[in-house]
């Protein structure tokens, strides 16, 4: 029961309590980039300036994780990390508009409410860490096991992957729940991780 | 940067929900088939072993339960059922079962509270205790039976052997596998004659349900009957057997003549293997164990009554106790205030016969006594008599003097709150004196007012006056000192005059003239004058001295040139006529006067008087009474003449004067 304590506290701790140093900025980015990627986008920011955004978001957040009072019970960190973002990218847009001097519309980030703000910055982190979860475990089973699964994720049934793959249904029950366990696993695993 | 950091599947994110779910439930969802760990056998019977294992869980100790013939579907029901009725007993001394089902082999099982300690059986036959700990024990398998019943359930399989004793005191009856409901659901419906057996088409391998020596009767026989909770009576009777004798009836014989004597009653008596055993335990157990359904019990609450009668030490019904039976249980009962009564009543009667030998002695002896007594009794009646006289005088003196005492203290009080009142009389009544020259009545009354009453001023102030002119200077200083008020010019003549006149008891005529000096000096009132002139302290000059000392007087205080007396008397009688007090004048002529104080008459020389002009001349009548030898007394024509009618005295008008 000694895991009791949650090990997601390592990266963010360690982070608000000022140990910053490369490894943790590899870390944090490894976590962090694709997610606020994901934010911007979610901001109807083309990819071009969303990688940009991404950037110098990131760097802001870095930054500003200091003052970030962390309380893993509330877990407000991601809505607080939305905030920033969002405020980089309305920044970005005023600065476009004087630039080119012509008006482009403030995304309605700007206007979400809290349960909003809320519903959207979780969204995208579960997407984003099942994804990675996905992305970590694929190497673990071999082609056939994963296409099973794959093809069950596209919303095959069982029969009709017995049928696209040739192999016996109960086996194909099998191998989806092998992959299965083992992404749940890995989400659960990431998600402590990087909370 | 590649683009394919970016890319993103989102059809796993409906895992992301799933994963993480609670992992609590997660862990109990996964962990449901093989939730307990592979344990290890504790008991094994004919139809289930028990295992001691884990609950992953709950994180416990379990006892589980396993049907041993697994492909039995009669038995597997059977198991299941047992599984029911035990998990539906939830009494403490009913073992509680967890949960049921089938194990990840398929084996039907449940699991029940893991119980330490040890069975009943061992517990008797190890001898670890005492018969009265045991009853204690007894009594809550008969709690928990008697639950069972109320719920409508036999046991139909009590024996030692089925009931476990924990390390603190915890009993548990298991092993419900032969129960069966039986229809009744409260003690008093017992011969409702509806009640049913409800047991299911199981058999045991053998031909009888049930241990032989704690099988009832009618569980024995070969007739079909119907059972009811009588049978678990008998079961509990055989129970007390073994806890009384450690031997369980009809140990030592073969099934089939244990089933014969079960059937006829004929179970050793308690008495023979254990010869001590309680009388009322003895008899609650055979009445347990009556063959015949209707002598036993009719309930396990009578069969726990009794024995809690016995526990408390009361006559249970089971022995049909005679009075002596109570009397001695009731002894029991209250062993310490039973031989405390014992003592006390041995220790009375030994003190009641001794006391009587006493007597017999003492009344002989009382005889003789009666004689001399009734002799003595006749001279003490004389006596008698004289002294209740004696004493009732005593008692009236005694009175008297009480109340003497009471007056005595009334009076003191009286005075005390008198004197408080009567001070300002006196000083009045001083007052008036002084006004009247009686200067010794005077000081005496001035004097009383200050002791009754220490700080009245003026009273200092008078008797000041009255001994200034006593000529006692030193006291008068003394009083005016007291006086806080009065005025500085009396202190500071006395002061003056105590340095010329050193010792004024022994003044002559010169001193008198130099305490007039003074008096002018001091510019003193015409009454300080006259209370000088009237005192008594003056009464040692002659009458030659007065009429000198009036000249003196008028040349002093009025600057008249000094000249003989008779040459004067006209002058002085204008002005000052005090001074002619006691002068040997025998006329006084006042008619120049109006107001004015006429002591200076008083006198045997004193002949004729002319009063002054008054209308009231009653304060000059005193004066008047004072002149024995007044032949004639001259009035105004304005004064009323009606004051002088009680006067022998000839009172005529200013007229009358001859010339």
């Amino acid at each position: 029961m000694t895991d009791f304590q949650p090990t997601r506290v390592t990266l963010l701790q360690r982070l608000c309590n000022d140990e910053k140093d490369d490894l943790s900025w590899e870390e944090f980015t490894d976590a962090y980039k694709r997610y606020i990627y994901l934010l911007i986008r979610g901001m109807h920011i083309d990819h071009h300036d969303a990688e940009d955004l991404t950037q110098t978001s990131l760097l802001g957040v870095w930054e500003k994780i200091s003052s970030f009072d962390y309380s893993p019970e509330e877990c407000k960190f991601r809505t607080w990390l939305y905030r920033i973002v969002r405020n980089k990218v309305i920044d970005h847009i005023r600065k476009a508009n004087t630039k080119k001097n012509k008006k482009v519309e403030i995304p309605d980030a700007e206007t979400h409410s809290d349960p909003e703000i809320y519903n959207i910055a979780e969204k995208e982190w579960r997407a984003h860490i099942s994804d990675r979860a996905y992305s970590n475990i694929k190497g673990n089973f071999s082609e056939k096991v994963m296409q099973c699964f794959d093809l069950s994720l596209e919303g095959k049934s069982t029969a009709e992957i017995a049928a696209t793959t040739g192999i016996a249904e109960a086996t194909i029950y099998v191998y989806k729940q092998r992959v299965k366990d083992a992404l749940c696993h890995e989400i659960r695993v990431l998600n402590d991780k990087w909370s | 940067m590649d683009d394919n950091e970016y890319k993103l599947n989102r059809n796993v994110s409906d895992f992301f929900d799933e994963a993480l779910g609670l992992g609590l439930a997660e862990d109990i969802k996964l962990s449901q088939s093989d939730r307990y760990l592979p344990g290890k056998e504790i008991a094994r019977g004919g139809m289930k072993s028990i295992e001691s294992t884990v609950d992953t869980l709950t994180g416990r100790e379990v006892a589980k339960a396993l049907l041993i013939a697994k492909d039995d579907p009669e038995k597997t029901e059977r198991f299941f059922h047992e599984a029911r009725i035990c998990a539906s007993l939830e009494h403490p001394n009913i073992v509680p079962v967890y949960d049921t089902g089938f194990d990840k082999n398929g084996l039907p099982f449940f699991t029940m509270r893991l119980l330490g300690g040890q069975t009943l059986q061992k517990k008797v036959k190890n001898a670890q205790s005492s018969v009265a700990d045991l009853i204690d024990v007894f009594v809550k398998i008969c709690d928990a039976v008697s639950y069972a019943h109320s719920q409508g359930i036999i046991h139909r399989d009590l024996k030692p052997d089925n009931i476990q004793i924990g390390g603190f005191g915890e009993v548990q009856v298991c092993d419900w596998g032969l129960a069966c409901s039986h229809g009744f659901k409260t003690a008093h419906s017992i011969h409702e004659s509806d009640t049913k057996e409800y047991i299911l088409p199981v058999t045991l391998d053998g031909m009888i349900k049930g241990t032989p020596g704690y099988l009832a009767p009618e569980q024995a026989s070969s007739e079909k009957q119907e059972l009811t909770a009588a049978a678990d009576i008998y079961s509990l009777g055989a129970i007390l057997y073994f806890i009384l004798t450690g031997k369980a009836p009809l140990e030592d014989c073969d099934t089939l003549s244990s089933i014969q004597k079960t059937l006829a009653g004929d179970i050793t008596p308690i008495k023979v293997f254990n010869p001590d055993a309680s009388h009322s335990l003895t008899a609650i157990c055979n009445k347990a164990m009556a063959v015949e359904i209707q002598d036993r019990y009719q309930s396990v609450e009578e069969l726990k009554n009794d024995l809690l009668k016995y526990q408390h030490g009361f006559p249970t019904s089971a022995e049909e106790a005679g009075a002596w039976g109570a009397l001695k249980l009731l002894i029991k009962r209250n062993q310490r205030i039973a031989s405390l009564i014992l003592v006390f009543f041995l220790v009375f009667n030994s003190a009641l016969v001794l006391f009587l030998l006493n007597l017999s002695e003492k009344e002989k002896e009382a005889r003789r006594a009666e004689a001399l007594a009734i002799e003595a009794a006749d001279q003490a009646r004389d006596s008698e008599q004289a002294t209740l006289e004696a004493m009732s005088m005593l008692a009236a003196s005694e009175k008297q003097t009480r109340e003497t005492l009471e007056n005595l203290q009334k009076m003191t009080d009286e005075k005390k709150l008198a004197s408080q009142k009567a001070a300002p009389r006196f000083l009045r009544e001083g007052k008036m004196s002084f006004n009247h020259f009686e200067h010794y009545k005077a000081l005496e009354q001035l004097n009383q007012a200050i002791e009754l009453h220490p700080n009245i001023a003026t009273a200092h102030e008078y008797k000041g006056r009255v001994l200034m002119s006593l000529l006692r200077y030193q006291e008068a200083e003394i009083s005016y000192l007291r006086d806080k008020s009065t005025r500085n010019t009396f202190l500071n003549f006395v002061k003056e005059i105590k340095t010329q006149i050193p010792d004024p008891a022994k003044a002559n005529y010169q001193d008198i003239l130099t305490i007039l000096s003074l008096y002018k000096k001091y510019s003193f009132a015409t009454i300080q004058i006259e209370e000088l002139f009237y005192s008594p302290a003056l009464d040692f000059l002659s009458t030659e001295q007065r009429q000198d000392l009036a000249v003196d007087a008028a040349h002093i205080f009025q600057g008249f040139k000094k000249s003989e007396f008779n040459k004067m008397l006209p002058v002085i009688s204008n002005s000052m006529p005090l001074v002619l007090y006691k002068t040997g004048l025998k006329t006084f002529d006042l008619r120049k006067h109006r107001k004015i104080k006429t002591y200076m008459i008083r006198g045997h020389a004193t002949e004729v008087v002319m009063l002054p002009k008054v209308i009231i001349p009653s304060p000059t009548l005193e004066d008047i009474d004072a002149c024995p030898n007044l032949k004639q007394i001259y009035i105004s024509s304005s004064t009323e003449l009606d004051f002088f009618k009680n006067l022998k005295v000839p009172v005529l008008n200013y007229k009358d004067i001859p010339q």
